[in-house]
């Protein structure tokens, strides 16, 4: 059986604030998968999250996920957004003003009570205390957990984070982070994380995808990213060992704030 | 105050409730699908929607005096649908009112609809929510303002009718006559004392009704600063 992937071919011109450009990937994906998206800002992250969700429709291509046709602007199909069982943290959160943070977490799935799901879920966020409280009387972190709880709420087959952990202190971060690599696995959902932090991309990423300007610069697992562009991402990677494998790959030993990550070069993408 | 004025009044109150009321029910649905639609035909329909903001009253009533004429196929429709006459009856005035006041609803609601981020929706239908659903849970509650705006904008601006139900109300007590009207009639009679009682209530009402939306407005500007 052939794993399961999310197929994307798109091309769609994206007017930026200073310049246009061409957002134009054709990549498989795997699903079911933790993934990092990265890229430098303006690269066309969040509209192709956004083409994913079917928010926004591509010039021309189409979206595949697993044996769903999301959307194919050949065949003229789109599959209804609220059927695709998407949850989405949005860069700017979306929270719903009249709702309180415990009616966000009921709104999605329909229920009129906490259940043990959503209780674990506002554990982990650690929003228990809040379960009143409107938006606008949260910090922006609060909020963010808030959209993150949302988007988790329904048992989504794809999340999609659109840099949903950018908001919150180191600790709780990695609280969270460690709960949704935890959450991928035991429900098996597809996770496309969009994050600039390049411990998030060598601790728990499976697959990492690199967007520069429109185009899909890398696209491996992490250990396979050449050490430029870690370097390039993170600005404070070290080189601290080089080894020649016996393929003719290499093994790089980085040092990226304080802590040591190991990166496999197969020989094709030595360079 | 006669019992006449009473009833003037009740009139006035029951074709401005009426008429906020169905107009609120067409206004939202309308507004929302104004507010989405991206075409070039939604500057015309926008136009049309504004004409009586720029229209004077008489123009309106002119040409609702001829299509409420009982040969017409509107005047027709009503009355084998309905049972009721156009001209000079109540519903008539509803009917008119409604088309009078549809910019005072339409415009605050797609203003309202408009202003709202879109990623709101957005969020709802990807949570699974259907269009009516997003409507009623995450849209209308989060554009209560507007609402407040359109209601009360066409309640009162349904009482300050005058041109338009002169025209195809006439000035039937218990039926068509209005305070507006009333207060015309009773100039026109030398009754100043009863006019300066209709006026007087108007104003109050007026006032009333503007201070509502501005503490309104004001009270959500605080909120803001408070975020």
């Amino acid at each position: 059986m052939k794993p399961p992937i999310i197929h994307i071919q798109v091309s769609k011109k994206i007017h930026g604030a200073s310049s246009s450009f061409l957002l134009e990937l054709d990549e498989k994906i795997p699903a079911r998968k933790f993934i990092i998206l990265t890229g430098p800002s303006g690269s066309g992250k969040t509209t192709l999250l956004k083409m994913i969700a079917g928010l926004e429709q591509p010039d021309s291509g189409h979206i595949h996920f697993e044996q769903t046709i999301w959307t194919d602007l050949k065949l003229h199909q789109f599959h209804p957004i609220r059927k695709r069982k998407i949850g989405m943290v949005f860069q700017d959160y979306a929270l719903f003003p009249n709702m309180t943070v415990q009616e966000h977490l009921l709104y999605g799935p329909s229920l009129k009570k906490l259940n043990p799901f959503l209780e674990e879920i506002l554990e982990v966020l650690e929003l228990e205390d809040f379960l009143n409280r409107y938006p606008a009387n949260l910090s922006g972190g609060q909020q963010q957990r808030v959209a993150l709880g949302r988007a988790l709420s329904t048992q989504p087959h794809l999340l999609l984070l659109d840099e949903a952990l950018s908001a919150l202190d180191t600790v709780l971060r990695k609280k969270i982070r460690t709960y949704l690599v935890g959450y991928q696995k035991k429900y098996q959902t597809s996770i496309i994380l969009v994050s600039h932090q390049i411990d998030e991309i060598l601790e728990i990423a499976d697959w990492v995808c690199l967007l520069e300007h429109g185009k899909l610069a890398q696209s491996g697992p992490p250990h396979q990213i050449p050490f430029q562009k870690i370097n390039a991402l993170a600005s404070k990677a070290t080189l601290l060992n080089r080894h020649l494998r016996k393929d003719g790959g290499e093994r790089l030993t980085i040092l990226v704030a304080g802590k040591s990550y190991h990166l496999e070069i197969p020989p094709e993408e030595q360079r | 105050m006669d019992w006449e004025f009473w009833q003037t009044l009740q009139l006035t109150f029951k074709l401005a409730g009426l008429t906020t009321l169905l107009l609120f029910l067409i206004g939202i649905p309308f507004a929302f699908y104004l507010a989405y639609l991206k075409s070039p035909w939604k500057p015309i329909l926008e136009s049309l929607i504004s004409l009586p903001l720029v229209l004077p009253p008489t123009v309106l009533g002119f040409y609702l005096l001829l299509f409420f004429n009982p040969d017409t196929f509107l005047s027709q429709w009503f009355r084998q649908i309905f049972g009721i006459n156009l001209l000079f009856s109540f519903p008539g005035l509803v009917l008119a009112s409604i088309i009078y006041s549809l910019p005072f609803m339409i415009q605050p609601l797609q203003a309202g609809f408009e202003n709202l981020p879109p990623n709101l929706a957005e969020a709802s239908y990807l949570l699974g929510k259907s269009k009516t659903t997003t409507l009623l849970k995450v849209i209308i509650p989060n554009i209560k303002p507007a609402i407040l705006s359109g209601l009360v904008l066409s309640f009162a601006h349904t009482v300050g009718e005058f041109g338009v139900i002169l025209m195809i109300g006439g000035n039937i007590p218990g039926v068509t006559k209005v305070a507006s009207i009333a207060i015309y009639d009773e100039v026109e009679s030398l009754n100043y004392a009863t006019a300066n009682q209709y006026a007087l209530v108007l104003i109050g009402m007026s006032f009333v009704f503007l201070f509502l939306i501005y503490f309104n407005n004001y009270q959500n500007k605080q909120a803001r600063k408070k975020q």
